[in-house]
């Protein structure tokens, strides 16, 4: 028991005043800065990095987990109770937290994101401190054929997230993926439906900028046209009581949250997922496997807590490949690395031994940084229902100013926000004539992923597309394509069955 | 508040609009006096987040920022869109501006080549280069390659199924890849796999989906010695950090020698006194123990240049890179 | 909102044709031991949204032949009075973002959410010069001096910085 004893050092090491403290302080901001559209962990842990400068680099990681953290709540803030999404993690949420709090159980849907990410937290950092270097080592076998079957994996659990019809489920997706191949083609370096060199468009579509844009400018739309000057448009409560039943409600919730979490952590976990595509298959498969599906959507529970537990999960996941083997398991812990970089540190499996205080004194503070968010979180939420409960006239100007900074923000480019502001445009029409935003969005994300790790496989195997179902020699690939192959045909074949019936049905 | 009328309501707001108005078209230009900043200072790095020129930037931001040598914050911008392109067509649009500087990779030189910009090197300032990265040939360990002469042999054993892992396409990895096939005779014998940064091209040679790669020092350090293996060094002189690794030179190949540059370049026309200023800043940076350590440890070759050498260095460069470009067939004259 | 519906499918094929006949300055076709190309995913991408859109605009027109009297196509895309409350404050919202460029994003903020607060909304001249003026002076210490990002200040730039 070698590793709870380090536990055990790392804890100490995360309770001296000066971590705590360093800890506490992140947390707050990181929630702050998740709840602010457009700037999500990343922006967050690198505007803050000049901030750690001043202090030894155990409290410097412990500080940026600790904003890491805190962001992935405060995403889901904004996400439940103005339907933009704080953080690309946190767009999932959206799809069932707005509609809670537009049914006036906005402060179910908080507690709920704050308990869900907790626990999704808590299990992966267990599954963290005890598993790190053979999961490390299971990590290091996921090649660009693999992580090709994981992205094709995820699109399968996606397909029941589509709209009424199929056929505009199919254009929005199409829209999003050929939004993903603007800016630079990856393989030939060459820049790619740039139309003639407008350079907004090089460092390609901001997947934020579509995501504040559709939902964020376009709900703005929605709320102008249904009349601007209904006073209350949002009915929000908060008492104890109310609270008291969230919690017990979230039983319910318990299946859907050890599965996130699981999965979270496992897709945290490989290289270039990261936390986003992690939170829409948690939700997909949340709504797979529960037993209310036509709920979703509308306003169930389980529709926050699968993202919120999944992308919580990831984050920690995601640390661990860049602590183990020095590469960032999402866009964050990228810039985390970099800080590591900048500190003096080498990662890889000498760092366990060289930096044994800022492994485990990390570790141990992801435990209290945890502890500590859903804390803040759930102290927060009556913050954000006193806001709710503005009118309209005052809350709706703000908002789209605050989507217009967001929209900067990350690129600092005003190209970004013009564009933004079109995509409220778009969002808001796609909305009225019921083609489904999440595929877009979805697809935006994925593109690229997809695109790239497709294309380095087949130069990998020489054009031969055999490569992705090679038992021999990329087993884990194959398992993938194969168990994404099944989960592709499986809703197809009830409806040809059905078919065949019905019509057997009417020749009688 | 239905009593008050449109028109009344609408005074105070075109009151206020107007004195806006007027104060800013009251602003004009401000004289300067000995130049010093006196706004954030717009640190535009042409390459993602979290890459290696990315931390190099971050790295200069600490050591500025401990030691209080700007008045102004530096702000990092990442504009990594087509390859640097967007880094440098946004320079060149803030002509004059002394506010906004450059952090470059060797996509500096290559990219305006490649890409017909109207902006290259010409018309940026030099101000400092501070490091030169090196490079190395890597290979798994588990392929049991010990040397040069194996790696030959195994890569024409492969019959032309070798891969080679880099980032992007067209830059330096593809550059010192093709140097490379060209040096031994291997042209057509190695496949260049595109991946998106140093660290995932490391850790696809570490995991074995690629059969060799050209990391720098830095990116293969986390799975040194155990999953990788450096075959040979493309400095003049062996790595500090690497003894045992001999140079390509010591093996008869001396034109195989690459550096990435790591420099910082201001917009064209900033006045002379921000120049002195900046220069005065990145040499003193430069100087410091924060950078000497840091070279040191990564195995970057420290090395600060200004003023016209630096700018004899970027011709040099300039014309080299258009001869690899050349060579590869990717640029006719 | 049928005739949106096929305003729309129409409007997408056109758009996609134009970016299709734009992906073709990269190779579209599957190139020998390299797999697709660099314009291959987005042009075929864009032929094949062309493709449904064709498709969403036939079972438009084949579904209101069907049943002239049909519920499928009923319903406005947007009544008069929704428009007019959408331009009311949507238009102005376009003139802020363009503004921003010019007089900086807090002035062009603040007359933004002063216009929709005083003259739409309908508040008194307190809540509205207050909130007008707090949320930039806000958005200004959380972006400028606490996270420093500078936000785009266009010509006003000078009156941030009097040094």
């Amino acid at each position: 028991m070698e590793i709870l004893g380090n536990l055990f050092y790392g804890l100490g090491i995360a309770l001296s005043p000066q971590n705590l403290l360093m800890a506490l302080f992140g947390v707050v901001l990181g929630v702050a800065i998740g709840a602010m559209p457009g700037l999500g962990s990343v922006n967050g842990v690198a505007i803050l990095l000049p901030i750690t400068f001043a202090v030894p680099p155990t409290s410097a990681i412990i500080f940026l987990a600790a904003i890491y953290y805190g962001a992935m709540y405060g995403g889901a803030i904004s996400s439940i109770t103005l339907n933009i999404p704080g953080a690309s993690t946190a767009v999932a949420t959206t799809f069932d937290g707005y509609p809670l709090a537009r049914r006036g159980k906005a402060a179910d849907a908080l507690v709920t994101a704050a308990v869900a990410s907790f626990i999704g937290g808590t299990l992966s950092i267990v599954l963290f401190t005890f598993f790190a270097p053979p999961l490390a080592e299971f990590a290091l076998r996921f090649g660009p054929p693999e992580e090709f079957a994981v992205v094709l994996l995820a699109y399968a659990t996606f397909a029941g997230l589509g709209g009424e019809s199929p056929l505009k489920t199919i254009i929005a997706t199409m829209l999003g993926l050929l939004m993903s191949t603007v800016g630079t083609d990856i393989v030939s370096g060459s820049p790619r439906l740039i139309f003639g060199g407008i350079t907004g468009f090089y460092h390609g579509i901001n997947f934020l900028v579509l995501a504040i844009g559709i939902y964020g400018v376009g709900e703005i739309f929605y709320t102008l046209e249904e009349g601007f000057k209904t006073k209350e448009r949002y009915q929000a409560k908060l008492g104890v009581q109310e609270t008291i039943s969230t919690l017990k409600n979230l039983t319910k919730c318990a299946p859907t949250i050890a599965r996130g979490s699981l999965l979270g952590f496992f897709v945290g976990m490989l290289p270039a997922a990261g936390a986003t595509p992690a939170s829409f298959m948690s939700y997909s498969i949340a709504k797979r496997f529960a037993k209310n599906p036509e709920e979703f959507g509308k306003g169930a529970l389980e529709g926050v807590a699968a993202p919120e537990c999944a992308n919580n999960a990831a984050s920690t996941g995601s640390m661990l490949p860049m602590l183990t083997l020095g590469i960032p398991g999402s866009p964050t812990t990228a810039v985390m690395l970099g800080a590591l970089f900048v500190w003096g540190l080498v990662p890889g499996p000498r760092l366990f031994v060289e930096n044994a205080e800022f492994v485990w004194g990390l570790t141990g503070s992801l435990y209290i940084a945890n502890t500590m968010a859903v804390i803040v979180a759930i102290f927060a939420v009556p913050i954000f229902i006193w806001m709710l409960r503005m009118p309209m006239t005052i809350l709706a100007p703000i908002i789209l100013v605050v989507c217009a900074v967001g929209g900067f923000s990350p690129t600092q480019d005003m190209f970004d926000v013009y564009l933004m502001f079109i995509f409220g445009a778009v969002g808001y029409i796609f909305r009225k004539l019921d083609y489904p935003l999440a595929p877009m969005v979805l697809a935006l994300v994925l593109g690229g992923l997809t695109e790239r790790t497709f294309r380095q496989s087949m130069i990998m195997s020489h054009g031969d597309p055999g490569i992705f179902f090679d038992f021999a020699g990329h087993p884990i690939a194959a398992v993938l394509m194969m168990v994404s192959v099944v989960l592709f045909v499986l809703p197809i074949v009830p409806m040809i069955f059905r078919f065949r019936v019905s019509r057997a049905g009417t020749s009688a | 508040m239905k009593s008050l009328k449109p028109s009344k309501r609408a005074i105070p707001f075109l009151t206020l609009a107007l004195s806006l108005l007027i104060v800013v078209a009251l602003g004009t230009t401000q004289a300067l006096a000995a130049w010093k900043p006196t706004r954030p200072i717009e640190f535009v790095i042409m390459a993602g987040k979290g890459g290696g020129a990315d931390r190099i930037a971050r790295l200069m931001q600490k050591i500025v920022t401990q030691n209080k040598w700007s008045p102004q914050p530096l702000v990092p911008i990442n504009k990594k869109g087509g390859s640097g392109a967007e880094a440098m067509l946004y320079l060149l649009s803030k002509k004059g501006n002394p506010h906004v500087i450059l952090v470059t990779l060797n996509s500096f030189f290559t990219t305006p080549a490649l890409r017909k910009l109207p902006v290259n090197y010409t018309k940026l300032t030099p101000v400092y280069r501070l490091a030169m990265d090196t490079f190395l040939l890597w290979v798994n360990t588990k392929s049991g390659i010990k040397n040069m002469d194996d790696f030959v042999k195994a890569v024409k054993a492969k019959k032309g199924k070798w891969t080679m892992g880099g980032t992007g396409k067209m830059q330096e990895d593809q550059l010192v890849t093709n140097m490379l096939m060209q040096a031994y005779g291997l042209k057509g014998m190695i496949t260049y796999v595109p991946f998106r940064g140093g660290g995932t091209v490391a850790k696809n040679l570490a995991g074995g989906h690629v059969d060799s790669t050209v990391n720098n020092p830095s990116e293969g350090l986390p799975h040194y010695p155990g999953k990788m293996k450096p075959i040979a060094a493309l400095t003049p002189e062996r790595i500090p950090a690497f003894k045992e690794v001999p140079t390509f030179k010591e093996l008869g190949q001396p034109q195989l020698v690459y550096f990435m540059q790591r420099s910082i370049n201001a917009p064209g026309g900033i006045p002379k006194d921000a120049l002195a200023w900046y220069t005065d800043l990145f040499n003193k940076l430069c100087n410091s123990k924060e950078w000497k350590d840091y070279t040191s440890k990564k195995a970057l070759n420290r090395a600060c240049l200004s003023g016209a050498p630096l700018g004899k260095f970027f011709a040099d460069e300039d014309v080299k890179h258009k001869k690899l470009l050349m060579g590869m067939g990717l640029l006719k004259n | 909102m049928q005739r949106a519906d096929r305003i729309v499918a129409i409007g997408l094929i056109f758009v996609s044709l134009g970016v299709a006949w734009k992906a073709t300055e990269l190779p579209v076709g599957i190139l020998p031991k390299e797999g697709p190309g660099g314009g291959f995913l987005p042009f075929w991408l864009s032929l094949g949204i062309a493709a449904v859109a064709l498709m969403v605009l036939i079972q438009s027109l084949v579904s209101s032949r069907r049943d002239k009297s049909a519920t499928a196509g009923a319903g406005v895309f947007m009544s008069r009075e929704g428009l007019r409350d959408l331009m009311r404050v949507g238009l102005p919202g376009m003139i802020m973002i363009l503004l921003i460029g010019v007089i900086s994003v807090y002035f062009s903020a603040a007359l933004f959410i002063f216009y929709c607060l005083f003259l739409v909304g309908g508040h008194n001249l307190k809540t509205s010069l207050g909130v007008s003026i707090g949320v930039p002076v806000v958005v200004y210490y959380i972006f400028e001096k606490f996270l420093i990002i500078p936000l785009p200040k266009g010509y006003a730039e000078f009156l941030f910085y009097w040094n």
